[in-house]
């Protein structure tokens, strides 16, 4: 019975490797095959080629990076800003991308609204540009595993308790940061949006209702809830108003 | 209050005083030159620097009636300047046409004698006034004209040249007077000076004057003409208001007719004569190679600061010209053409500046040496007017104390250093950086760790491991620590290895070792099960024990009587027992126990 279920394992194993490397294969293809586009001045076939990664499934912080070129070259300032943002939370401390994602928001047209967050909410947004959110869960996760362990020596060893107590304070001291980071950077980068064209925000959810403000492409907003076509938004100096779902795309 | 009315007195006391002190001039004028026949000619005779001074009788005039109209005194205080007069006022009446004089007067004051000059009336008859001035033929010519004089006729080329234009103004109410404006081909032109105003009197009659004055440089040898100078000002004239109605002869009484006069504006543009100027060109005997155009009569200076000074440090070079002549069209001396040694010193770039009263250089200039030891001397050039010759003016040379640079203070000598020399500040283009080349690796879209299930699972291993191993620590410290504990866990276990060895000397029959067995085997089970010495193992510390726990006691009780009574027999009276005794004795040992296992 144990080396039938073994042989299953396996078999299992070796099959999802497969899919997944031959589905690999051919994103890259794709990729280069975008590559060559840009190169030659295609942009918006170099455009399509990457997309048709991303809808495949797949994604990485070069393919975001090299989209966001595209549709900057194509003067889409709205879809590029949105995909240099998606290729920050997976490589933020690119230095190409902050240069190109700071060039986009030189070209974003519109009023930069004052922002009313909380300082809290600006320092995990700063952490943002130096470290992904799965490098602080990670980071987390090591020193949560460390922290179990030197407990567990501390208890078979029979460490001193200066010793283990010094260290249970500053491994724990930093686990309980990192936790807390993490989470706060999950409530902060939640329903985190961006306006791929430029918009009316609507005091109701219809078409007919008086506009509040206008939305230029490559803003960000937050999505508070969806209601059938519309997206109720808030703007960062806390303004709220109602967008056509096809106005935005979430990060 | 007492003090103000005296410093009052005090004030007008002293402008008395002043009045007194100023000079008595005696002057007479008539309003018009030219009068009809039947119209009369104002005279005036006025006495300036003082108010006391008793009417003047005229004397009987050739050709006039006269009639005394009184006097008129004016006291003026223009910043602090008093000024008096008195003047006598007199109507002439011409009886015949033809040209008139009134002759000079003459009056004395303070033991002096002053006399005013005689004046000439032209008088015409009635028709011939008629077609002109209704009060006199005077035209507005006379009453208003414009005079452009120069107080030179011949200049030299480039000789600074003073022009006048005078605007007389002579009873006529004149506002909003312009600068003149006039034609100078052939000249540079400068800026008015801030206008003069005086008063003058003309063949008897006073005009106001304002007077611009300028200068001028000619650029352009010859016979050449300035002017004429055009002048633009507005003329104020009074004209009565129709008026029509039953009340039109009322209002025109004369006591009515100043509430209704009217001003009207016209603008009148006034034409000077033109000027003619002989302009020569300058000499070429005794002219210097490097005489650069200045005319005029100049002073020039040269200071060089400081004079003590190291190797590399800037020396400012100041000049300074001033005179009168061609100020903008001169040309500073320049350091390079007059030959100075640019091994010895680095020259920057002058700069230059034009005041009112000269013309001022300031050059900064850096000593590459130490044998730099003077400053050359520096000439200016000029064409004096008043001598009509080439005039030369040198300043310097200047010593100079210029020490070496020591080791340390070479590197660091301003302006010798190409290092130091300001760098153009480098501008940069701006565009997207280019692709990346090779894809990284790819994720699911939305992969994050803490949703992976594989991360999920580990952190649930990890914690399982971690909580074995933590109880497994535990158990094992209680083991080591707890002596109860330890002795309750091991008594089943030690228990049912005594009785399974029991059970096998219950087989072989031999029934000493098996009761032996069964004995100690219920003697140490009770002793570990109740923390207790096996030997201190009595039926009544047990029923005692037992008895404050649940379940039913009494028959374990004397199950366990039971059993150590029959062990006893066999271990001390050799009493032989049969098979289903051992039989019973063994179940009867093996509820006991598990009787207590299932006590908590």
């Amino acid at each position: 019975m144990k080396q039938i279920l073994l042989i299953l394992v396996i078999l299992f194993c070796h099959n999802y490797s497969l899919e997944a490397a031959m589905s690999n294969e051919k994103a890259l293809s794709l990729f280069v095959e975008g590559n060559l586009a840009y190169r030659e001045g295609r942009y918006e076939e170099a455009v399509a080629k990457y997309e048709e990664i991303v809808s495949s499934g797949k994604e990485s912080g070069n393919l975001y990076y090299n989209l966001g070129n595209g549709y900057l070259k194509l003067n889409q300032v709205g879809k590029a800003i949105l995909n240099y943002e998606r290729a920050k939370d997976l490589m933020p401390r690119d230095s190409d991308l902050n240069a190109n994602y700071k060039l986009a928001l030189m070209e974003r047209q519109g009023v930069s609204v004052s922002s009313r967050r909380p300082l809290w909410q600006r320092f995990i947004e700063a952490l943002g540009d130096f470290c992904t959110i799965n490098e602080i869960f990670g980071l987390a996760l090591l020193l949560g595993g460390l922290l179990a362990l030197c407990h567990l020596c501390s208890l078979y060893g029979e460490w001193p308790r200066k010793i283990y107590m010094t260290l249970y304070t500053i491994m724990g001291g930093i686990f309980v940061l990192l936790a807390l980071i993490f989470i706060l950077s999950l409530v902060v980068n939640n329903n985190q949006a961006v306006i791929i064209a430029d918009a009316e925000a609507k005091f109701e959810p219809r078409e007919e209702a008086t506009t509040y403000f206008d939305l230029k492409q490559g803003h960000k907003v937050r999505i508070i809830k969806p209601i059938s076509e519309w997206y109720k938004i808030e703007r960062p100096d806390g303004k709220k108003g109602w967008l056509l779902k096809d106005k935005l795309e979430e990060i | 209050m007492k003090k103000i009315s005296i410093l009052l007195i005090l004030i007008f006391y002293m402008g008395t005083v002043i009045v007194c002190a100023e000079d008595i001039n005696f002057r007479v004028t008539v309003d018009r030159n030219v009068v009809a026949l039947g119209s009369s000619v104002q005279l005036t005779l006025t006495v300036e620097g003082t108010q006391h001074f008793d009417p003047i009788k005229l004397p009987e005039l050739d050709g006039f009636d006269s009639r005394y109209l009184g006097p008129s005194s004016r006291l003026s205080i223009v910043n602090g300047r008093s000024s008096a007069s008195i003047s006598f006022i007199f109507n002439l009446y011409p009886t015949r046409t033809g040209d008139l004089e009134i002759p000079a007067f003459y009056i004395k004051y303070e033991e002096k004698e002053y006399k005013t000059d005689p004046i000439k009336i032209k008088v015409v008859d009635q028709a011939g006034a008629e077609t002109g001035d209704p009060q006199g033929a005077i035209s507005l010519s006379d009453k208003i004209f414009l005079v452009l004089t120069s107080s030179k006729s011949q200049v030299y080329l480039g000789e600074k040249m003073p022009i006048h234009i005078r605007l007389f103004v002579s009873g006529l109410p004149v506002r909003n007077i312009q600068y003149p404006e006039f034609a100078h081909e052939g000249f540079m032109v400068e800026d008015y000076l801030e206008p003069k105003k005086s008063q003058r009197v003309v063949n008897g009659v006073a005009y106001d004057i304002i007077e611009f004055t300028t200068f001028v440089y000619p650029t352009q040898t010859g016979s050449l003409t300035i002017g004429p100078a055009k002048e633009v000002c507005d003329i104020l004239s009074k004209s009565r208001s129709s008026r029509s109605g039953g009340f039109g002869d009322i209002f025109d009484d004369d006591f009515f007719a100043g509430f209704f006069e009217t001003y009207n504006t016209r603008s009148h543009t006034v034409e000077s004569n033109p000027l003619r100027i002989e302009v020569i060109p300058l000499p070429q005997e005794g002219r210097p190679e490097n005489f650069s155009g200045a005319v005029g009569d100049f002073q020039f200076d040269l200071t060089v600061s400081p004079k003590r000074i190291k190797v590399g440090d800037p020396l400012t070079v100041k000049m300074r010209i001033s005179g009168q002549g061609n100020l903008k069209d001169v040309i500073m001396p320049s350091l390079k053409d007059q030959g100075i040694d640019e091994t010895s010193f680095k020259i920057y770039e002058p700069q230059i500046k034009q005041k009112d009263d000269g013309k001022e250089l300031e050059q900064v200039v850096i000593p590459r040496s130490d044998k730099a030891s003077k400053f050359p001397a520096i000439q200016f050039n000029f064409f004096d007017v008043n001598d009509k010759r080439y005039v030369t003016k040198t300043q310097g040379p200047i010593a100079l104390a210029v020490e070496k640079l020591s080791e340390s203070e070479k590197m660091h000598v301003v302006g010798l250093s190409q290092d130091s020399m300001p760098q153009a500040q480098e501008q940069l283009g701006r565009d997207v950086v280019f692709i990346k080349n090779l894809p990284g690796k790819f994720y699911p879209v939305g992969f994050a760790l803490y949703k992976s299930k594989l991360v999920l699972f580990g952190i649930f291993l990890m914690v399982g491991i971690w909580t074995l191993l933590f109880f497994i620590y535990r158990f094992t410290h209680k083991l080591r620590t707890d002596e109860k504990f330890a002795r309750r866990l091991i008594a089943p276990r030690k228990a049912k290895k005594q009785l399974a060895h029991a059970r096998i000397l219950m087989g072989q029959s031999r029934q000493k070792e098996y009761y032996d067995t069964l004995f100690k085997m219920l003697q140490d089970y009770l002793g570990n099960k109740f923390h207790m010495s096996p030997g201190s193992i009595t039926t009544e510390k047990i029923e005692n024990f037992i008895l404050s726990r649940k379940g039913n006691p009494d028959a374990v009780i004397s199950k366990i009587r039971e059993v150590f009574e029959q062990s006893e027999m066999v271990r001390f009276a050799a009493i032989d027992l049969d098979q289903d005794k051992m039989q019973d004795c063994y179940r009867k040992a093996q509820e006991i126990i598990d009787y207590f296992e299932r006590l908590k």
